[in-house]
């Protein structure tokens, strides 16, 4: 070959080589992805494709307490948070927000098999705030931090100790965010939401036809009844038609259900406590409590006169449950988490908070906190409920 | 060579004979014309309305009650759809019915299948088939549904779900709620969360993007997918309506609005539109209600038709599930004198009525004190015996039509011979494009079949791709397949194979495999444990 | 929450306008008038209001107020009704009987005790202990009523039903009611704890502002220190001794908190023909019946419910200030003496 030709054969190699090697070094240096102020871990990579980053949808559920859908046939896949309905078609440059039309310029794609949606278009349709630092080459994205305004939450003291820790934990990590939580009961702050007293509302019951037309109500944790007797009482089980004989008042003896000759002496709560009410939904098919059971206004003063009684019997939340007192297994179904998750303990129940209309803003934010995987693992199963997912 | 030639002509002349024959049949069962261009299907079904109870209506509308003059040229909008006459018989197991329920004749017309009694999109084996508005919703066509009663109700079930026992409200309505029809309008709002299984499927519908309302206001500027609840069980006849509950819709408004939202779809649409409460006011032999509700009806007819006649492209039908209450004008009171009667004989008593049976039980009041004032102000009748007077104040709350029914029935002369369904064969109105008509003595099932045709459907075929028995077809695959029961509210079918789980949660539009959901485009059906299931569900495990 | 034992401000009003005839400067007596005005505009208002919100209730159940029982079912009725549900008629007969069986019972046992105390402190204690037992008493008529609630919990309760309870009895009584430490007699023994240091506080002062003098007398005639106490001292003092008496039944009936952790949250009717049972009854005076029942409140019919109890319990403490005012002019009258 003649030399220059040579040189040029070279020189044309070099600049290949090169330009493959910055390609390389392109796509090798890994893109950061920072939540809330923590670097976010998963078993795939981000993939960046023209400027874009892509993450797996995981990152997205987990992290910011969304719900995932896949559509095999339609090739779609679905984000929904307590505000927002995000659904992206694989390789698709369309997608909608509630509804509404967008465009991407670079769309959702399947990568080695997981489904890759573009993190900027997710986080910002969702209400995130969104900033890329190219120096470290690192995604910051601030979706339960940097939180302004105030908020006013109120219903069932069951929810009660779930929002109050939440909204502890918001509020320390959001300067100008104040949350207030008060109780009242589930029939208050389902009132008090629908009268536009509170922000957000939180209820021990399921919602009727009439209340759910005008709220829109989000699951936030599982929860089992549990039916109390003092520890030194030698029953242990009772069928679901036994227990709720005694609470009718037409058993009144434990030696009819197999313990000592003593009466039963039953406790309860005041008209008005969502606990109350779903008792007599689950148990009694909306019968009352018997008349002469002694009332009380807390399920802590319930609980503390079942302690002190031998003959006592009362029922509360799972989540209230602690050594001082001894919960009967239902049916032979023990009242536990898994057991209230699957619907197989007879007495389980969802605990809700809702907004009036679809949630926005700051209350979308709230719900959203409570529903996602970390609020869930450390909250909700501190306070004694069961994770709902 | 020349048996050849013989033989060829012969086979030639038997072919010949065949396909003539052939078409012979093919144009005998054509005797609509097949019209490929119809993009919109629009059926409407009277419940329980006997031929007799038009005639009434259209006699009650053309006679003025001030001056006594009746206009004979007072129209209905049917009158010009008459075309043929329908059977309405049912089967179990090669045994046919003379009077069917309207279970199974919802379940023809919408299936093509007759069935047995109380069976709801099931053949009377209870294998669920597809319906023509799921079809439709395959084909990428918008489809509706409206019912006055509860939309749980038979008829506007028998179009939706799948299941072998009409009285399961709340199963039915999970079915509905999840099998993602477009426009959903009517009565039932008890169903969606006041259940069992404790799921609220008012927030399952306002998570999916569908309109939530429960009043007529919610119906102005209405776009997207809606269900509109104006009821927690039935709406009000339409004349108790105005008076008792004036925030519900009228039957055309709730039409017009659905045809609005569902033109908007290119590909066309699919509609049942139900006049759910002539065949209750029948049962209760109460003419008022009949009359009240056969007007609804057809306001609703003619704003479907004002519709199909705009568009071009839209077939109307409008038929009855059967007769009920044998009505008559004329009963034995009359075999002396129905040749000299005139029609005030019949009409004038009942012109009087304000409310119907049903309707005026609100006016009375707790201790039924006031049933005379009530009966003459609101029901037209002054000359109540004291045995009448009785019997309505020892009357069941909710069964007043049926106290007072029979009482106007008398008074006018309109006869019954049942409280319950019966036999005959009911009229056919239908419009197609160009002023056509199907005419002929046909099948409840052919509804079906016809609209199928129009759309190059085979309804069998959608049957075996949506409903496959989910046992077989997994353990074919080599997976092992077990029900769990564990919640026995919400039952769900567990299929294994090497490191994969798919659940399949009953009645629902989405499966989870291995932790994530994948949603589906029709829904999974649990009959009494046996679980049916789509082809795109049956593809996840391979 | 405290008791209700405030004499309504009109009686005050001639004063007030005496005091600015006598002051100089004008605006101070402005200022008083008008605060004194205010009060008043407070007072009626404060009645109005609570009538006002009773007065659904007050009109559908009428008389059955006073006559029937049943009141916490007739709550739960009212609070899961449903649209079309005739209207709960409200009894209240069970709650104002356990608030006046209550309140009168421990009424009667803290006089007693009371005046018996007052005596023992004021005439036969040495001086410095009676100085520092009068500011003990002092003290606990200023304890909060939540703490005796919390002290009778414990204490009270399991002693009145190891004492009385037999587990027989309740077997017996289970259809009627639960017989547990809870009951008209725990919420006597706690109000009574309750009333007494208000009736000694008041008596003391009664006591001591008798004349020296008046004493002298009864001893010149030679009586002994007893015949001077019953004779003497406690027909002087009586105004006050009244006046403490009747603060303290105020203090009796308004008492919400405490009586309702003791005395087992039904409104029954104690029934005394059945003898010593009838203290073992459950009961549900009127001001533990408005905490007891707030939780329903959300519902307006329970609401104005709850505020009719509260309308019962004004007028009763009006009759009480009303009969306090009568009682200081009869006293007054049959000594003959001003004060």
């Amino acid at each position: 070959m003649k030399t220059s030709k040579k040189i040029a054969a070279l020189l044309s190699a070099a600049v290949l080589s090169l330009g493959l090697m910055s390609s390389f070094a392109f796509a090798a240096s890994p893109i950061r992805i920072d939540i809330d102020g923590k670097t976010i871990t998963s078993d795939t990579a981000p993939v960046v494709q023209n400027g874009t980053a892509l993450v797996p949808v995981k990152v997205v559920s987990e992290n910011l307490g969304a719900e995932v859908t896949w559509n095999q046939v339609k090739k779609q896949v679905t984000v929904q948070t307590a505000g927002y309905r995000v659904i992206f078609t694989i390789n698709s440059n369309t997608y909608t927000v509630n509804g509404a039309s967008k465009t991407l310029a670079t769309p959702a794609r399947i990568i080695n098999g997981k489904t890759m949606i573009p993190l900027k278009a997710i986080a910002e349709s969702i209400g995130a705030a969104v900033d890329y630092n190219s120096s470290s080459n690192t995604v910051t994205i601030k979706y339960f931090t940097g939180l302004t305004g105030s908020l006013k939450v109120s219903g069932s003291t069951t929810v009660q100790p779930i929002m109050q820790a939440a909204a502890d934990k918001l509020i320390a990590q959001n300067k100008g965010l104040s949350i207030t939580v008060a109780g009242g009961g589930s029939g208050a702050g389902i009132k008090d939401t629908i009268n536009g007293a509170n922000n957000v509302g939180m209820s021990s019951r399921s919602l009727t036809p009439d209340e759910t037309s005008k709220l829109n109500p989000y699951v936030v944790a599982d929860d089992g009844i549990a039916i109390i007797v003092n520890p030194n009482n030698p029953v242990k089980n009772l069928t679901k038609d036994q227990a709720a004989k005694i609470f009718l008042g037409e058993i009144k003896n434990w030696k009819d259900v197999g313990g000592n000759n003593a009466p039963i002496l039953v406790q309860t709560r005041e008209t008005g406590s969502g606990t109350l009410t779903t008792l007599e939904e689950m148990l009694l098919n909306k019968a009352k409590v018997v008349s002469t059971a002694t009332p009380y206004t807390s399920s802590a003063l319930l609980k503390q006169a079942v302690a002190k009684n031998e003959n006592a019997i009362g029922f509360d939340s799972v989540g209230y449950v602690d050594s001082s007192v001894k919960a009967l297994t239902l049916n032979g179904i023990v009242c536990n988490p898994q057991n209230i998750k699957n619907g197989a303990y007879p007495m389980s129940r969802q605990l809700y908070v809702f907004t009036k209309g679809r949630p926005a803003g700051i209350s979308a934010k709230l719900i959203d906190y409570l529903r996602a995987t970390t609020c869930q693992n450390e909250i909700v199963s501190k306070e004694g409920y069961v994770p709902f997912r | 060579m020349k048996l050849t030639k013989v033989s060829t002509i012969i086979l030639v002349f038997v072919l010949l004979i065949c396909f003539s024959t052939g078409s012979f049949a093919l144009s005998a069962k054509d005797a609509y014309k097949t019209n490929s261009s119809i993009k919109n299907i629009i059926v409407m079904i009277a419940d329980g309305m006997s031929e007799d109870g038009v005639a009434l209506t259209r006699w009650y509308n053309s006679y003025d009650a001030k001056t006594g003059n009746i206009d004979t040229t007072k129209k209905m909008a049917l009158d010009d759809m008459a075309s043929g006459l329908v059977r309405t018989y049912w089967v179990n197991n090669n045994i046919p019915g003379a009077i069917t329920d309207s279970a199974p004749a919802a379940t023809a017309m919408s299936t093509g299948v007759k069935t047995n009694n109380k069976f709801l999109g099931v053949s009377d084996q209870k294998s669920p088939l597809a319906t023509i508005l799921e079809a439709a919703k395959l084909a990428g066509k918008s489809t509706g549904l409206i019912s006055t009663s509860q939309v749980m109700h038979a008829t506007p079930a028998g179009y939706s779900s799948h299941y072998p026992d009409r009285s399961k409200e709340y199963i039915i309505a999970e079915q509905q709620v999840y099998n993602n029809i477009d426009v959903v309008f009517g009565g039932g709002s008890k169903n969606l969360a006041d259940r069992p299984d404790n799921e609220n499927l008012i927030s399952v519908l306002k998570n999916n993007d569908y309109n939530y309302i429960t009043t007529k206001d919610g119906l102005s500027g209405l776009t997207g997918k809606t269900w509109g609840m104006f009821a927690p069980v039935a709406m009000s006849y339409e004349m108790d309506r105005t008076v008792n509950t004036p925030n519900e819709p009228s039957l055309a408004e709730m039409t017009k609005s659905a045809l609005n939202i569902l033109s908007q779809n290119n590909k066309g649409f699919f509609i049942m539109i139900e006049g759910s409460k002539i065949d209750w006011a029948a049962h209760a032999n109460d003419p008022i209600g009949v009359i009240s509700d056969v007007n609804a009806f057809d306001k609703a007819v003619s704003a479907a038709l004002d519709f199909a006649k705009k568009d071009g492209h839209t077939m109307v039908i409008a038929v009855t599930d059967h007769g009920n209450g044998g009505i008559s004008i004329g009963n034995s009171d009359t075999s002396g004198t129905y040749d000299k009667d005139p029609v005030s004989k019949f009409i004038a008593p009942l012109k009087k009525a304000k409310l119907t049976g049903e309707g005026i039980e609100a006016k009375l009041n707790a201790d039924r004190s006031n049933i005379k004032e009530v009966m003459s102000n609101y029901y037209g009748i002054d000359d109540l015996t004291d045995a009448e007077v009785a019997a309505i104040k020892d009357t069941k709350a909710g069964s007043m039509n049926y106290t007072v029914g029979p009482m106007i029935s008398k008074r006018a002369c309109i006869g019954w011979t049942t409280t319950g369904h019966t036999g005959e064969d009911i009229v056919l109105y239908s419009y197609l494009p160009g002023d056509n008509r199907i005419t002929g003595t046909i099948d409840n099932t052919d509804l079906a079949n016809i609209s199928a045709a129009m759309w190059n459907i085979n309804l069998k075929n959608v049957t075996n791709d949506l409903y496959k028995t989910a046992k077989t077809t997994f353990e074919a695959k080599g997976a092992t397949v077990t029900v769990d029961g564990s919640n026995p509210e919400n039952v769900q079918l567990v299929v294994t194979k090497g490191s994969n789980t798919l659940a399949i949660p009953e009645n629902k539009n989405y499966v989870i495999l291995n932790g994530s959901v994948y949603e589906i485009s029709s829904i999974d059906v649990n009959i009494d444990g046996t679980f049916y299931v789509p082809t795109e569900v049956a593809d996840l495990i391979k | 929450m405290k008791g209700i034992g405030v004499l309504p401000v009109p009686f005050r009003m001639k004063r007030y306008f005496y005091m600015k005839l006598k002051l100089n400067d004008l605006v101070p007596g402005i200022i008083i008038r008008v605060l004194s005005f205010v009060a008043v505009i407070v007072m009626v208002f404060m009645f109005y209001f609570v009538f006002y919100k009773a007065s659904p209730v007050l009109v559908s159940s009428g008389l059955k107020i006073f006559t029937q029982t049943g009141f916490d079912k007739q709550i739960s009725d009212a609070f899961n009704a449903q649209n079309g549900d005739p209207a709960v008629t409200f009894g209240m007969l069970g709650l104002i009987g356990g608030t006046f069986f209550s309140t009168l019972i421990a009424l009667v046992i803290a006089s007693v005790l009371g005046i018996g105390a007052t005596m023992a402190i004021c005439e036969f204690m040495p001086a410095k202990l009676s100085i520092f037992v009068k500011a003990i008493v002092r003290l606990l008529a200023s304890i909060p009523s939540v703490v005796f609630g919390l002290i009778g919990t414990i204490t009270v309760v399991p002693f009145v039903e190891k004492t009385f309870v037999t587990v027989d009895m309740q077997i017996a009584y289970l259809e009627y009611f639960q017989m547990t430490g809870r009951n008209l007699l725990s919420s006597v023994i706690i109000l009574s704890f309750m009333i007494v240091p208000t009736i000694i506080s008041l008596s003391i002062d009664a006591v001591n502002s008798v004349p020296a003098s008046y004493r002298e007398v009864g001893y010149a005639f030679g009586m002994s220190h007893f015949r001077v106490i019953w004779k003497i001292v406690i027909p002087s003092a009586l105004s006050g001794i009244t006046a403490g008496i009747i603060l303290g039944a105020g203090r009796g009936i308004g008492e919400a908190i405490a009586v309702s952790m003791v005395c087992g949250g039904i409104g029954y009717l104690p029934d005394f023909t059945k003898g010593f049972v009838g203290f073992l009854t459950p009961i549900l005076p009127l001001s533990a019946a408005i905490i007891n029942k707030s939780e329903a409140m959300s519902v307006p019919a329970v609401e104005s419910a709850l505020f009719t109890c509260g309308a019962i319990l004004l007028v009763f403490s009006a009759i009480l200030s009303v009969s306090a005012k009568l009682v200081e002019k009869q006293i007054r009258k049959v000594k003959g003496h001003d004060e």
